[in-house]
């Protein structure tokens, strides 16, 4: 009997412990939807160790931009399981926020750190209507580079950043103050820069439209000048071909991303040659120094098949390890203020992302209608410095469009604009 | 007798004619010259200003990275599988269908209300059916798998082949085709053998044209696939990130993407042009 009983035993002790050893979502696999940049580079990167840790098989799948749009849109929409995690940029939140779970509840359950994420971005990106839809985890306010071999301090106003544009310029060695993306679906972000740090707005908090405003005018004109500072390509530039000129030397000032290309580019010596001589900076402080803000939150949409291995995934990537190992190597900016205070990311040439972050940095309409918006923005914007539009006209063309956009697709009752 | 064709041959005169094809042969051909370059470009050179016309060194590295990084084997056997199943489709089931509106039972009413049809499926976008096709997909459970991009590309083809198909019908001769009935041919039997190899020159054409259509579609292949089913057309289409356009294996993919069209194209010149032109000229 005693010795029946000592084998029932240890046969229990052996189940047990091959319970505890095997992993917790050991023969589950998850897809994440991310856009093609280095978040995808990092989540590959991550998902062997994130496997090994859970047992859970990852696949990454990543888009650009506009494909990325399309895709998020149609899967959600139709409320398609391929995906477990999505990733939209901040601007889509009040599109795809029906179709995503609350994360709320997990938050509370798991104690989720979320403490340090920085409170005004996470207003912007992956809180939406009272709902917790994703959890942001790259903060990037678009800034310049430049380098400091020929700028000493950036100005804090645009009247100043033409003089040095001015002292810069010089097309004869084919060197030119700017590099700028002159396609429209890069330029129209440049454009709202200035005209959000001049102190204007497309609409105010209740939506209603603040566009034809003297701001406007001025930010079109600030916006068509620096074409004279550019090269004559620079309109058929996206960002690849304007972070390239500034790498090659060929600019003084770089309108970017910087975290995208220049960053990690910009001091190794066989795709730069500005190795040691270049700095990232916030865009001309003018009225109150507001950029747009690039966000990207995560979320798992309302019919993915493996939520709890999707939750642990959010848990892991937008952790303080891994945002602070996402900023060494591949420049991604963290959304936690504990991060933003390591010494060595204090140290890193991005820092001032930081600061203009704290200045402040905005996105514009998050409502279903903000996507056409924009779409607006970028052909008025376009047409006007390429000389086919006037002023007033692309002022109008705005307006116009907005008024139409608001009474088509109206915001949800009691959503205030907390963008521009 | 003067004909039109000499009048015309005195209006340009020889040098001019030589001049001008070499220009037009140069600007159709420059294209594929600077695909051909950046692809054994170093990545230095891709963004020089002005434009490196004849790279100083060359390098395997992009064809090396596209094999190894991008995914290159899965996405031309995914290109290869769709195309070739496309084309075999259309192929077979338009043929048949042009047949029988050339040569069926069918009252003359109800064939022209069919040829109607087809050629209203040619009239409208692809992108305004994307939405119920994703639906109907889905529910087949069809995501990411090359037979979706097969029916689909059959169904966008289908039209053509039928349409093109029905004039080669029309000339082939039906007293042949009432020889092999005498001689005791069932309709399969005439068709296979009779009638196709008369239509021989109609099949390879439109057989060619849906092979490139489907080879180079790229609308379905980025709604209809994710990862696994993603054809070359895609993958190419990836390299355009907000990051970077990476040129050099954009541009080695790009080789190895108009390599088989351009070999069957090669192969099958002489019966592709013949089966294009027959018909143009009356006998």
């Amino acid at each position: 009997m005693k010795k029946f009983l000592g084998i029932v035993l240890i046969l229990l002790l052996i189940a047990a412990v091959t319970g505890f050893a095997q992993k917790k979502f050991a023969g589950k696999s998850i897809r994440l939807l991310y856009f093609a940049a280095t978040y995808a580079e990092a989540a590959k990167e991550y998902s062997k160790e994130f496997e090994e840790k859970t047992g859970c098989k990852v696949e990454v799948v990543e888009f650009p931009y506009l494909t990325l749009y399309e895709k998020m849109g149609l899967s959600l929409s139709t409320g398609d399981s391929s995906y477990d995690i999505v990733t939209p940029a901040c601007q889509w939140d009040g599109e795809f926020e029906p179709f995503m779970d609350d994360l709320a509840p997990l938050i509370k359950r798991d104690k989720f750190d979320s403490e340090d994420i920085i409170p005004g971005l996470w207003e912007q990106s992956g809180k939406w209507a009272g709902k917790i839809m994703g959890i942001p985890f790259s903060n990037t306010p678009q800034t310049l580079a430049y380098r400091t071999d020929l700028i000493k301090e950036m100005p804090k106003n645009w009247d100043d950043f033409f003089k040095l544009c001015d002292k810069l310029n010089n097309p004869a060695k084919n060197f030119y103050a700017l590099a700028i993306p002159g396609v429209k679906e890069q330029f129209s972000g440049l454009w709202m820069m200035v005209q959000w740090s001049l102190g204007g707005r497309w609409a105010d908090q209740n939506w209603n439209l603040t566009i034809n405003s003297a701001e406007t005018r001025k930010s079109l004109e600030i916006a068509k000048k620096w074409m004279k500072y550019a090269d004559p390509a620079a309109p058929a530039w996206g960002l690849p071909e304007s972070d390239a000129a500034f790498l090659a030397g060929n600019a003084a000032i770089a309108f970017s991303w910087p975290t995208l290309s220049i960053a990690p580019n910009g001091d190794n010596p066989e795709k730069s040659k500005v190795v040691g001589k270049w700095a990232v900076a916030p865009i001309p402080y003018e009225k109150n120094g507001v950029t747009v803000l690039s966000s990207w939150d995560m979320g798992i949409p309302k019919a993915a098949k493996n939520k709890d291995a999707a939750w642990e995934w959010i848990k892991f990537y937008t952790s303080k390890e891994k945002q602070l190992a996402n900023f060494l190597k591949y420049s991604i900016l963290p959304s936690r203020i504990s991060v933003w205070q390591k010494p060595e990311v204090k140290s890193n040439k991005l820092y001032p992302h930081y600061q203009a972050s704290q200045q402040g940095a905005v996105i514009w309409w998050r409502i279903p209608a903000g996507t056409m918006a924009e779409a607006y923005v970028r052909d008025a914007v376009s047409n006007y410095i390429t000389d086919q539009w006037n002023l007033a006209k692309a002022i109008k063309f705005m307006e116009d469009g907005f008024k139409k956009l608001l009474a088509d697709y109206p915001p949800a009752k009691g959503v205030k604009n907390t963008g521009r | 007798m003067r004909t039109r064709g000499m009048r015309l041959g005195n209006f340009l005169s020889l040098p001019v004619r030589i001049v001008v094809l070499v220009v037009l042969f140069a600007a159709i051909l420059f294209p594929f010259y600077w695909l051909i370059s950046n692809a054994f470009k170093m990545e230095q050179e891709y963004y020089h200003s002005p434009p490196i016309m004849f790279p100083s060194k060359l390098t395997l590295q992009n064809f090396q990275d596209i094999v190894l990084k991008y995914g290159l084997p899965r996405g031309l056997l995914n290109s290869v599988l769709i195309a070739t199943g496309t084309t075999a489709c259309t192929v077979f089931f338009g043929s048949l269908a042009s047949y029988s509106l050339v040569n069926g039972m069918l009252p003359r009413r109800l064939k022209k209300l069919f040829a109607g049809w087809f050629l209203i499926q040619k009239m409208y976008p692809a992108i305004v059916v994307a939405v119920p096709v994703f639906y109907i997909i889905r529910t087949l459970r069809l995501m990411d798998n090359v037979l979706a991009l097969v029916l689909m590309n059959t169904s966008f083809n289908l039209p053509l082949v039928i349409l093109l198909m029905v004039g080669f019908f029309q000339e082939a001769p039906y007293e042949v085709e009432e020889q092999s009935m005498l001689d005791g041919c069932n309709l399969l039997q005439r068709y296979v053998y009779v009638t196709a190899p008369m239509v021989r020159a109609g099949l390879i054409a439109t057989g060619m044209l849906t092979f490139v259509a489907s080879w180079n579609e790229l609308l379905y292949a980025v709604i209809l696939t994710i990862v696994r089913a993603k054809p070359l057309t895609v993958t190419i289409a990836g390299f355009i990130t907000d990051k970077a356009l990476v040129w050099g294996p954009m541009a080695a993919m790009g080789c190895v993407v108009i390599l088989p069209v351009l070999l069957i194209m090669w192969l099958m010149q002489r019966d592709f042009i013949s089966g294009v032109s027959a018909g143009a000229l009356k006998a």
